[in-house]
């Protein structure tokens, strides 16, 4: 593969090093389509043993284990694992509450859609991208190779940041299209007057291994400005007028925590893999350090 | 209105309580507020529910920033009506303010000096004074001056005390005292007395102050000081016995020396003196220097301390006037060509017939005839020979032939060195005299010479006359008749005594006949006209500050006349920390204030206070 093709301005070239040598976990076993890296379920054709059966008649007797049937005077077949490709579905949120921080939760998000694909397509999985927001919903169609990456870099770089937040529709929308089973990493602000609860069931309802990584502003978490504010929605353009003082910011920095506590315990509940960071905690650590530390890879 | 009237100066100021109902007003406008964008108003909008209410009347209710500011203005409402707080009662006081303007005052160990200090002290009390109060104010040196009568008028009290000046004389008090007691009269209970001062006030226990609440207020803070308290000057009356300047000098307790005494004569020193104090607080030194002429001769103590009126002292020496003598006789008198070897005599001869009692004359001397009645002005008179008037007291009686002498007052300044053993009387006559006459020679039957001191008027008499003795043949006859003489002109320390004028005596005035009026240049370079009354003596009296006065005479002549202070009281300069009224006692008081006083200001200050509060309250919302 030419180097130039996996240049990305997303992401530093030393970063995507250490990206190589690293690998998406799934813990549970997903079937795909062709042999991959993944163990299966499925006893195949692979070079690690796994078990011995007797042998009925129609299977291939090259997998007869004649040094047995020597000793024994049975048949026996040897059985090995079959390594099947993994889907990894990246879908990222790229409604305008996105754009807030510095850097942005939606250039954040990126890199760090970037790269967990990049590490996807590493180790030959299958990944597929979707971003969406309520103006559009714009599809990266599954790539496995290696050599593709510069199509998610591209993919990736041309997306914007617009329109309004609608996870239900946008999650039933990406379930329905892709059944495939597969490791699913949604990436988003959260910040759907809606809910989250539509959401994430629907990406449930297809069997898929959910992450949910919440992104959040600094400012978000514990607003810096102060006095008597309009405060104006970015995404609906909706008003609020607030005397923000010490008392009002300590009741919004605690329903901010509910509001976090709450997400993390849903997703606790539905075997969904929840993760909080915010846009100021270097996304290198975040890659290498503490989603390993977590197992999300190894 | 007119129960507000007496406890706020400025009553209209409740207007400004109008401002209340515009900040609640100010309170429904809307506020400006910044736009501020937020990825999401959705828990924003949640928080805003748990944090505040909805109702607009509970917020307004418990907006504690809207209840600071009405407080504030409530205060500053209050302190434009600009109320008074009066201890005693609705009904205001009267002040009587005793400032000191002596010579001490002039000290200068609180800076500048004492008296501006006290001056300051006066105005902090006027400017204190409540609505009804009522100020004198009194000043007091040697004399006191009523400044101000009792009054409201702030402007007129801090007008007439900016003008005030220090004199440099002694204390006397009791003046002010007699004044204050006819101004205060039965309102004892709503008088009070300031005494500003720092208390070198000499008898104070013989004065008793009108029976009203007194505080006293010290100034001063200590002081380091010698000065000169007495200062005199003696010429003897030969020529060759010199001048002696006899000096007294007190001290403060800190110093101890060494000092130096300086002599000066018309600016130049002439003789000095160095000292070491001893125990006691005063030292004495004469100076005896050779007769000098006339001039101005300084007696100064090389010092630096905070009393500097008291360093020098002066006096003015002038050639001595001559002792008038007018003898009346009857054709030829020895007495003439012998009194006038007497150095600094005039001597005049008249008949009897001659005699007017209105003549200025200071000796008369009566040769074997007298009139009936003494003369009006003079210093002694001699009787020779002959019945003094019958005022004087001497029964004349008979003639009495060869009378003996037989004996002498060896000590009396008339008989002193004097031999009589040789005197031969051919006819004395007999006298009576009471126990206030004095023999100076006795003989067996009858007094020879008797003298007699009747105030500052002094007789001497002989029994005899000179044609009828031996006398003035003899040598006791010259000796006798010159100390006859001086003492009566006044005896010889009277004659050599150099005038050395004190600040606040009054100056004899020299004046020529028929003269009216008189300018007279004083120490501060000032011109003043003096109006005289003719054919009487004439006094100048305006002599509060020291230094040199001028007289001016329309001859163009003139005379000077130096003025001290030789105050030993004044120099002492340490205050006093209690004042003894006769028995009672008054302790020195730290700040003397009136008990009326505005309180406006502290309100205005607790609404800055409360203004800073808010400010504080206000930015606490806005901080992170």
């Amino acid at each position: 593969m030419p180097e130039s093709t996996t240049k990305s301005t997303l992401l530093e070239p030393e970063f995507l090093r250490k990206l190589e040598q690293l690998s998406l976990v799934s813990r549970k076993l997903v079937s795909g389509k062709i042999r991959g890296e993944r163990r299966s379920k499925k006893k195949g054709i692979s070079v690690d043993f796994a078990d011995y059966r007797n042998y009925v008649r129609g299977d291939d007797i090259r997998f007869i284990d004649w040094n047995i049937f020597g000793r024994l005077d049975k048949l026996f077949l040897k059985l090995f694992e079959e390594e099947e490709d993994l889907s990894v579905y990246l879908l990222l949120d790229t409604s305008k509450s996105m754009s807030h921080g510095d850097p942005s939760k939606f250039e954040y998000g990126k890199k760090l859609a970037a790269a967990l694909g990049y590490l996807a397509l590493t180790n030959y999985d299958r990944l597929a991208v979707t971003a969406f927001s309520t103006v559009h919903t714009e599809q990266l169609e599954p790539i496995r190779i290696k050599n593709r990456v510069w199509r998610l870099f591209e993919y990736l770089g041309n997306l914007s940041c617009e329109g309004e937040t609608d996870l239900p529709s946008s999650c039933k929308d990406f379930a329905i299209r892709y059944a495939r089973r597969g490791i699913v990493v949604l990436i988003s602000d959260f910040l759907d007057p809606t809910g989250y609860e539509e959401a994430l069931k629907a990406l449930l309802s297809r069997r898929h291994e959910v992450f949910a990584i919440h992104l959040m502003d600094p400012e978000e978490v514990d607003p810096k400005y102060g006095g008597h504010l309009k405060l104006l929605d970015s995404e609906t353009g909706e008003e609020v007028e607030v005397t923000l003082n010490s008392g009002l910011r300590e009741v919004y920095r605690k329903k901010v925590a509910a509001y976090v506590s709450s997400l993390q315990d849903y997703c606790s509940a539905r075997g969904i893999y929840y993760m909080s960071t915010r846009t100021d905690f270097e996304i290198e650590r975040l890659v290498l350090d503490y989603l390993r530390r977590v197992g999300f890879v190894r | 209105m007119s129960w507000l009237a007496n406890f706020f100066i400025s009553p209209l100021g409740i207007l400004f309580g109008l401002s209340l109902p515009a900040l609640i007003l100010l309170y429904l406008l809307k506020l400006k507020r910044k736009k501020q964008t937020v990825p999401s108003v959705l828990l924003w909008r949640q928080s805003l529910e748990d944090y505040t209410a909805n109702s607009p009347f509970q917020k307004l209710k418990t907006n504690p920033l809207m209840l600071l500011q009405l407080l504030l203005l409530a205060l500053l409402t209050l302190a434009m009506m600009r109320p008074t707080m009066n201890l005693n009662a609705l009904r205001g006081l009267d002040y009587y303010v005793l400032l000191d303007q002596s010579a001490s005052m002039s000290s200068t160990d609180i800076a500048p000096n004492r008296f501006a200090v006290a001056k300051r002290k006066v105005e902090e009390l006027i400017r204190g004074m409540g609505s009804g109060d009522r100020m004198m104010l009194l000043t007091f040196g040697h004399h006191t001056s009523l400044v101000v009568p009792r009054t409201e008028d702030k402007g007129e009290l801090l007008s007439a005390l900016d003008r005030l000046g220090i004199v440099d004389t002694g204390t006397d008090l009791s003046e002010a005292m007699t004044i204050l007691k006819a101004s205060i009269g039965d309102h004892t209970e709503r008088s009070k007395v300031f005494l500003i001062s720092d208390g070198a006030i000499p008898d104070s226990e013989n004065l008793f102050p009108p029976a009203v609440e007194t505080v006293y207020e010290k100034i001063g803070e200590g002081g380091s000081n010698v000065g000169i308290s007495r200062f005199s000057v003696t010429r003897p009356p030969t020529d060759d016995a010199g001048v002696q300047v006899f000096v007294d000098l007190t001290r403060t307790p800190d110093r101890t020396g060494p000092e130096t005494l300086s002599l000066e004569w018309n600016n130049q020193t002439i003789d000095a003196h160095v000292f070491e104090w001893g125990e006691e607080r005063n030292y004495s030194h004469v100076f005896q220097i050779p007769s000098v002429e006339e001039g101005v001769l300084t007696v100064s103590v090389d010092v630096e301390d905070d009393f500097a009126l008291d360093n020098t002292a002066s006096a003015v020496l002038e050639s001595p006037e001559p002792i008038r003598v007018r003898i009346y006789a009857n054709g030829f008198t020895p007495l003439a060509r012998a009194i006038n070897q007497i150095p600094e005599t005039q001597v005049q001869v008249l008949p009897p017939k001659a005699y007017s009692a209105t003549s200025e004359t200071d000796i008369h001397v009566f040769d074997t005839w007298a009139p009936d009645t003494l003369p009006n002005d003079f210093d002694g008179v001699l009787f020779l020979g002959a019945a003094p008037p019958e005022e004087v007291g001497v029964e004349w009686g008979e003639p009495v032939d060869y009378p003996i002498v037989l004996d002498w007052n060896r000590t009396h300044p008339v008989t002193r060195g004097a031999e009589y053993r040789n005197l031969q009387v051919a006819k004395g006559n007999r006298i009576g005299l009471s126990d206030e006459f004095e023999v100076l020679l006795e003989s067996r039957d009858l007094p020879l010479i008797y003298s007699l001191e009747r105030g500052d008027r002094r007789f001497l008499g002989t029994t005899f006359t000179l044609v009828q003795s031996n006398w003035s043949r003899l040598y006791s006859f010259p000796i006798t008749l010159v100390n006859s003489i001086r003492w009566l002109e006044g005896g010889a320390s009277r004659m050599a005594e150099v005038a050395v004028f004190r600040t606040g005596e009054a100056i004899e005035i020299d004046t020529e006949i028929g003269q009216t009026e008189m300018t007279v240049i004083n120490p501060l370079g000032e011109e003043l006209t003096v109006s005289l009354l003719p054919d009487q003596r004439n006094f100048f009296s305006s002599t509060a500050r020291s230094g040199e006065y001028r007289f001016l005479y329309p001859d163009g002549s003139e005379k000077v006349r130096w003025v001290n202070l030789l105050n030993e009281d004044e120099s002492a300069i340490t205050p006093t920390e209690t004042l003894a009224f006769g028995e009672e006692k008054i302790e020195a008081l730290a700040t003397a204030r009136p008990q009326s006083r505005e309180i406006w200001p502290w309100l205005a200050m607790l609404a800055l206070g409360v203004l800073v509060i808010e400010w504080w309250f206000y930015t606490r919302q806005s901080w992170v």
